[in-house]
């Protein structure tokens, strides 16, 4: 069932039935277990503009088990971890996953989260902090910083030793 | 009927006549607080116990309630058990209540393995379909995609199968137990029964697992009359032997509170690098110098080096004769007054404070440590009264007194935890008298036991149990006095505020 499942969202992809704000293409031909994505910003945030990537890992218990899903690209995010890309969302955990779930719905659930952090459970302290204290407009400056240096296509990824914060 | 009937079958002989709510000001009264010593009322429970229980709440609430047995499991699971709760909870609110717990209404009822009239996209598999198995809230997803989603629950999840919602994204209905065991394979099915009953005893607030690692059993507090919440620790014994405190299911530790031993046990573990030399078994004559090793649980030492033969305290090695009648002052810390002293070095005071009680608590507790050992030397004992001529049953006191034993110095380790976090006041002055009796009594009864066969004297022995068991029973009784003296005072600083402010006013 599970690669069958798998396979029925290749095919659901391929055809064409996409949201023009996610890009699912499989890592490489020859398994269905390893997907790459590419997310648009949403329009409004300090991601606006930004093209962020995404490496998800399906295992073969699939979809009973959520698949593990890290951006490759760095985000300046409370619940994104700088470093690693790690994310902190609640459906991506065991107990609040649930098989009904697609790869794509999962993006758009990364999407979303993109829109509205939640600061109370922070993978990335400065960037909780910052909302926490309130200070949206400096939270908005270091993550739209980071989306220009890291996210657009016109900037090559330098590395700027200030961004190696965690 | 407002009894809870799972209650009424276990418990026969709940009747708990305290009056707590007596609202009498005249505090001219001096009235003691009667000190039964009961301990709180429990029952030990066996696993058909346990169905029984569970079952007669489900039927209670799916009776009262007219719905089905497995929605009045999930309602049930979601009130802690308490029936009467959920069915006052479901008078008031209805919708509320189903909504919160995640249960459909009567109305929708969940589907097993139907056929759709029109073929339908399966949301786990994504295939089209007919075939269906929902819950009530109509979620479809096809039989074999539902049952390896349940299956997997099982399997992986472990307890939290028991909490398992409808695999519809956003979906908060809960599996009910009619579903699962439709949907799941006998082995799973066998499982979750167990996870349902695990899942029964971990959520009810006065039910708590035995510790022991193969024990089946459960325990059961008795609902005090008044129906006020279980606060603080309690002792409980269950029929496989093992006793524990209800509230924190660690070690019995009374007279210590369950938070001073949490705060105690911290304690000592980010100190224990520092006193481990404590816990060595061995230890240097303060005499000849000759180093001595304890091999009983009795703190009185005799240097075994021929001609010093000197005799001392384990504890704080000072000589034994200063450790007997009132001259016994091993288990106090001496506050110093001198401002001197105190202003010199808080913290080697503190440190030394602590040392005074761990190094106290740690030795009666590997004293304990012993404990199986001495069961065992005492074993060797009876027979060997009975190779001297004397018959089996002869022997069988010196059983009881190691028991006694064993019993104080389970106690008296606690005490030391106790008395660490009691404010220096009449009451602690009190309170290590009484330490101090009954650790006197409990050495004399360990030595007595301790020595060869032919020198025990029955009499000696029995006296000596006799008056620990005695201070043991004085110094329960002193810590409950002044808890029952504590709570009364908070009662009244709460409740009867013009009596403390009537002074004032006069002023
Ligand atoms: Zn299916
Ligand atoms: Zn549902
Ligand atoms: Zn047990
Ligand atoms: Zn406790």
């Amino acid at each position: 069932m599970q690669n069958n499942r798998l396979m029925k969202e290749y095919r659901e992809i391929s055809r064409g039935k996409r949201d023009p704000e996610i890009s699912l293409r499989l890592e490489n031909e020859n398994s269905l277990l390893r997907w790459h994505a590419v997310l648009q910003g949403p329009p409004g945030t300090p991601y606006e503009g930004g093209r962020f990537e995404l490496k998800i890992a399906c295992t073969s218990t699939y979809p009973l088990t959520p698949p593990q899903v890290r951006f490759v690209t760095n985000v300046f995010h409370p619940n994104v971890l700088f470093k690693t890309g790690e994310i902190c969302l609640d459906i991506l955990k065991e107990d609040a996953w649930t098989p009904a779930w697609t790869l794509q719905s999962v993006c758009r659930a990364v999407t979303a989260l993109l829109s509205s952090p939640e600061a109370d459970s922070p993978l990335n302290c400065d960037a909780g902090n910052l909302i926490r204290s309130g200070d949206v407009r400096g939270f908005a400056s270091m993550a739209q910083m980071y989306t220009q240096l890291h996210a657009m296509a016109s900037s090559e990824p330098g590395c700027v030793p200030s961004c190696e914060r965690t | 009927m407002a009894d809870d009937e799972s209650e009424m079958l276990f418990d026969n002989s709940c009747d708990d006549a305290s009056d707590a709510e007596e609202d009498d000001d005249d505090y001219s009264e001096f009235e003691q607080p009667s000190l039964a010593q009961a301990p709180r009322p429990f029952r030990c429970l066996r696993p058909d116990d346990l169905r029984e229980m569970q079952a007669a709440a489900v039927k209670r609430v799916a009776e009262t309630l007219c719905c089905e047995p497995s929605d009045a499991t999930v309602l049930l699971r979601s009130f802690k058990w308490d029936a009467e709760r959920v069915i006052s909870s479901y008078f008031e609110n209805p919708e509320g209540v189903l909504e919160k717990a995640g249960v459909c209404g009567s109305s929708n009822r969940a589907v097993i393995d139907a056929a759709a009239a029109q073929p339908y996209q399966c949301p786990i598999c994504l295939e089209m379909v007919t075939a269906f198995s929902a819950l009530g809230c109509g979620h479809r997803a096809c039989t074999p995609c539902y049952s390896a989603y349940v299956g997997h629950k099982i399997d992986d999840e472990g307890t939290a199968a028991v909490r398992a919602r409808c695999p519809l994204v956003k979906c908060r209905v809960q599996l009910t137990d009619a579903l699962v065991n439709a949907l799941a394979t006998d082995a799973q099915r066998a499982r979750y029964a167990v996870y349902l009953e695990r899942a029964f005893v971990d959520d009810h607030p006065r039910l708590a697992w035995c510790p022991a690692p193969s024990c089946t059993h459960a325990i059961l507090m008795v609902q005090p009359a008044d129906g006020a919440p279980l606060t603080g620790a309690a002792r409980v014994a269950c029929a496989c032997g093992e006793v524990f405190c209800f509230a924190c299911l660690r070690d019995d530790h009374s007279p210590a509170t369950c938070e001073q031993l949490r705060l105690w046990l911290i304690k000592c573990k980010d100190d224990s690098e520092t006193y481990n030399w404590l816990q060595a078994n061995t230890r240097a004559c303060p005499a000849c110098k000759t180093s001595v090793e304890k091999s009983g649980g009795c703190n009185h030492m005799t240097c075994r080096h021929a001609s010093c033969g000197h005799e001392w305290c384990w504890v704080c090695a000072g000589p034994w004769k200063e450790h007997s009648g009132n001259f016994y002052t091993c288990n106090r810390f001496k506050e110093t007054d001198d401002e001197e002293v105190k202003r010199k070095d808080l913290s080697k005071a503190a440190l030394e404070r602590y040392l005074h009680y761990y190094s106290r608590y740690i030795n009666h507790h590997s004293s304990l440590m012993l404990e199986e050992k001495t069961r065992q030397a005492m074993e060797d004992k009876i027979a060997e009264m009975q190779a001297l001529g004397s018959n089996w049953l002869d022997g069988q006191y010196l059983k009881e007194a190691t028991e006694s034993l064993i019993a104080c110095r389970h106690a008296l380790q606690y005490t030391y935890v106790y008395a660490f976090y009691l404010p220096a006041d009449n009451h602690k002055e009190l309170f290590q008298m009484a330490q101090r009796d009954l650790e006197m009594t409990t050495e004399d009864l360990s030595a007595e036991i301790e020595k060869p066969v032919e020198q025990i004297v029955r009499l000696t022995v029995l006296h000596h149990q006799q008056m620990s068991e005695r201070r043991l029973a004085n110094l329960f009784n002193a810590v409950e006095a002044h808890r029952v003296a504590e709570a009364q005072a908070a009662l009244e600083a709460a409740h009867v505020p013009g009596a403390l402010s009537r002074p004032q006013s006069q002023a």
